[in-house]
């Protein structure tokens, strides 16, 4: 059973609910859904210039004041990209009412909700679009948002190494765009890609806090109203997956003090195979934690790196391992992986391996259900994928899991990229 | 023993409890969370270099030992601990700070076998020649990481600048160098003057019953003998007022200039409410001058002169103030100008009730919010705790908060003792 509970509003509006009263957050996020493409870009600017100013709040001051009037609550819109999908997030966190006076001042989900209302459908007009100075300026922001990535070293060497891996799939465009697309966005493309969207995108509306769900849907009712499209979810188009036939290796250079590993790694079988439980589970063993594969062996017994770990994607059916190591182990630490990959394939996994593993992931399954932010996102990834699994049901599928069926995934499992970025040699 | 039972505003019930040996421990009950937390902690930190042991010895050890020793409790004479957490199917961490060594783990299954897994850890210590020449392989690794991170260079240039004296201008984990130098005897040293159960504290959250963990940590420490502690004595060198030089500038492979210009206060020789009090009103002052929703970063902002990510936070304890503020700019020396004319016109003019009464506003619903954070109110908690705060006081405090004192904070900072942090793209 599903935590949420969908509720349709009269406007033809789809809202999951989930009253848990042990929050003193109330969330509401809205996602605009699309499919990655080249119009990542637009999708990238628009929430920060809807951030900027709406018809009656024309300017980000008077915005901002008017959140931290309503107890300080939150409204951030952002661009995510979860798989090969485009997300416009608008998040909006208030304190719940219950505790902030004596006899909880409800107001503050009508005003907060209101002002949601404002930043969707309501945005500051200039001639009829948006204003040009915000889209200019908030242009600028995003150029060097892009260019930022740079400077942050191990999510530079995963870009490139999912460049590299990626080159010709949707899933190449990160989820802030391309900085070349940048330029030709102007005001009003800008105002009918987002009239588009308020018309014709994959919307959902999440709700979790200690709420009274008629309440709330009532005031959601009032403010939201939207296309008829809010409905249904469009789900992941099944990508072609190519076994990759060889390993492809980069070596790129900078002025970096250690070197930055980052190894692609592809999954031969779909979102909804009865096989992503034990796919999970391979990922646990292999990099998952302090008990992994490679931590023991890279970290524990080499000494070679400090951090070293992998982490799925489900939604795109692949593996990224990261670490930061001096690059004169580079054969060393490669070798390494490339032996622990191998171990998997050939059944080496203890049983004290696979339990750890097991106890490891089920923990974080739980764990998840802690945070609204965390609750949400694991049942629209399951939206996303065309197939859900509930809390109970995945810590039941997961033991299940055997070591046969961890090996048969291993065996579905392929290096595709291996990249490293490194200082140049002295004297080179 | 010793038993106390606090409510706080947001109607959270906390448990406090002294054993015997001095160990202070919280029990923060929250029901229908998975997860239960907990954080063991001593007061000692990367800037208690230089202390007398219990023999009455002083001791100046290597800068970055506090840090390693960190990394070193994790082995034991069977091998590491991480092991056995991973079996409880609990994940286990550890930081250091300025201030504070904490070991912590998190987990929704075998909570009691896993306390008593961390405290057992943390209060047996095993050192060899061996295991501390491994660990300097590892612990390079990380100052090489964060060597890359600007961010982290960029703040403790910064700290380099506004200090002369006192350590916290060294880097937490030390140097390359530095840690070449600690042998096992020095951390057998750190370890009996520090990880005394007096000089720490446990805080546990989670859906768990008080009691009941109270008195499984009280039958842990009762098969455990402690000799008496002295109070440790820790010496700290005097600071000057003023900075240590005003200007560093640093060129890296990054995309674009980041700056961080810090106001060095002077530290306030008082603790508990009154500190905890003196941070409240910098927080307040800071936000109305220059968070979001002031008119000086909306002006910023428009100009392209800084970006949501520009941050301004207040650090402060009995030995050491200061506001640190910054972020990416493509004109770090403009912005700083902006920033310090910005202030001159706030102290001009001066802080409006109404603006006030919405900062106070803001801080409540924020402090209501944090409340769903498990590992965030453990580390709030304890962290205040070590610097001699009950972060419990919070709301009564900020609400007794006047426009007087407010306005007196601002025209207390003195942007003569300022240091400017910039890295440049190489």
């Amino acid at each position: 059973m599903s935590v949420f509970d969908q509720n349709q509003l009269s406007n033809g509006c789809l809202v999951n609910l989930s009253k848990i009263k042990k929050f003193k957050t109330v969330s509401i996020k809205v996602f605009i859904v699309r499919d990655l493409d080249e119009r990542a870009t637009l999708t990238a600017l628009l929430p920060k210039v809807l951030l900027r100013g709406t018809a009656n709040y024309p300017t980000s001051l008077k915005f901002e004041q008017s959140l931290e009037d309503n107890y300080g609550s939150r409204l951030s819109a952002r661009s995510r990209k979860i798989g090969e999908k485009q997300l416009i997030e608008v998040a909006l966190h208030m304190p719940c009412a219950k505790y902030l006076t004596p006899e909880g001042d409800n107001q503050v989900y009508q005003k907060g909700i209101a002002l949601l209302k404002e930043l969707l459908f309501n945005p500051l007009l200039v001639d009829g679009y948006f204003n040009p100075e915000y889209v200019e300026q908030e242009k600028e922001v995003l150029r060097r948002e892009i260019r930022s990535v740079y400077s942050d070293k191990e999510e530079w060497a995963l870009k490139r190494c999912i460049e590299i891996s990626c080159q010709d799939e949707p899933y190449a465009i990160p989820a802030y765009g391309r900085l070349a697309d940048v330029d030709e966005i102007t005001a009003e493309n800008l105002f009918n890609f987002y009239q588009e969207l308020v018309e014709a995108a994959n919307i959902q509306i999440y709700v979790v806090g200690n709420i009274e769900n008629d309440q709330i849907v009532k005031i959601l009712e009032q403010n939201l109203v939207w296309n008829g499209q809010a409905n249904g979810i469009f789900t992941y188009n099944q990508p072609i997956i190519k076994f990759p036939e060889k390993i492809t290796e980069v070596v790129e250079t900078d002025r970096v003090n250690q070197g930055k590993l980052a190894i692609s790694l592809r999954f031969m079988r779909d979102f909804c195979s009865e096989l992503i439980p034990a796919f999970l589970m391979y990922n646990n063993i292999l990099g998952g934690g302090t008990h992994s594969k490679l931590f023991t062996k890279v970290r524990e017994k080499h000494s070679l790196a400090y951090y070293v770990h992998s982490h799925t994607e489900r939604s795109k059916q692949m593996i990224f391992i990261e670490a930061g190591i001096d690059p004169k182990n580079y054969q060393q630490a490669v070798a390494i992986i490339k032996q622990e990959v191998a171990a998997i394939q050939s059944g080496d996994v203890s049983q004290e391996e696979f339990e750890r593993a097991r106890v490891s992931l089920i923990n974080s399954l739980w764990a998840l259900q802690d945070f609204s932010g965390g609750n949400i996102d694991y049942y629209l990834v399951g939206l996303l994928s065309g197939c859900s699994y509930s809390t109970e049901d995945m810590e039941k599928y997961l033991k299940d899991v055997t070591v046969a069926q961890v090996v048969e995934v291993a065996q579905q499992i392929a290096i595709d990229t291996i990249y490293f970025l490194r200082a140049p040699k002295e004297g080179a | 023993m010793n038993y106390q039972l606090i409510t706080t505003h947001l109607r959270e019930n906390i448990t406090k409890a002294t054993l015997d040996n001095g160990l202070q421990i919280f029990v923060h009950p929250k029901p229908g969370y998975h997860s239960k937390y907990a954080i063991f902690a001593t007061k000692y930190g990367s800037i208690d270099n230089d202390f007398v042991d219990r023999d009455g010895l002083r001791h100046q050890v290597p800068n970055g030992i506090a840090h390693f020793l960190e990394h070193k409790m994790f082995e034991e004479p069977e091998g590491n601990v991480f092991n056995d957490f991973s079996s409880l199917g609990v994940s286990v961490n550890a930081f250091t700070n300025y201030n504070m060594t904490a070991y912590l783990f998190s987990g929704t299954k075998n909570f009691y076998p896993a306390l008593k897994r961390l405290i057992d850890f943390v209060q047996s210590p095993h050192f060899t020649e061996k295991n501390v020449q491994k660990e300097q392989g590892i612990i390079q690794q990380e100052i090489k990481m964060y060597d890359d991170h600007a961010g982290w260079v960029l703040q403790r240039n910064l700290l380099e600048c506004l200090y002369r004296e006192h350590p916290i201008r060294i880097d937490i984990a030390g140097t390359v160098d530095s840690i070449e130098k600690i042998t096992k005897d020095m951390l057998y040293t750190c370890y009996s003057t520090f990880y005394h159960p007096s000089n720490m504290v446990l805080y546990v959250v989670g859906d768990l019953n008080p009691q009941q963990v109270i008195e499984a940590v009280n039958q842990n420490q009762l098969k455990k003998s402690f000799s008496l502690q002295p109070e440790i004595k820790r010496f700290y060198p005097a600071e000057t007022r003023e900075v240590n030089c005003a200007f560093k500038e640093g060129k890296m492979p990054i995309a674009v200039p980041i700056m961080a210009l810090g106001l060095k206060d002077v530290p306030l020789n008082r603790s508990g409410d009154s500190l905890h009090r003196r941070e409240i009103i910098s927080n307040l002052v800071n936000h109305l001058v220059l968070g979001k929703s002031s008119i000086l970063f909306n002006k910023l902002y428009e100009q392209g002169l800084l970006t949501e990510q520009f941050s301004i936070g207040y650090s402060g304890t009995t030995n050491y103030a200061y506001t640190l503020l910054g972020g990416p700019t493509p004109k770090p020396n403009e912005l700083c100008k902006y920033l310090l004319e910005g202030w001159e016109n706030a102290k001009t003019r001066g802080i409006s009730a109404a603006d006030l009464a919405r900062a106070k506003r803001t801080f409540i619903g924020l402090y209501t919010i944090s409340y769903d954070n498990l590992s965030m109110i453990a580390n709030r908690y304890i962290s205040y705790y070590l610097k001699g705060i009950d972060f419990n006081n919070y709301p009564e405090i900020i609400n007794s908060i006047t426009i007087d004192q407010v306005n007196s904070r601002l025209q207390e900072i003195n942007l003569d003792n300022r240091a400017l942090s910039v890295m440049l793209p190489s």
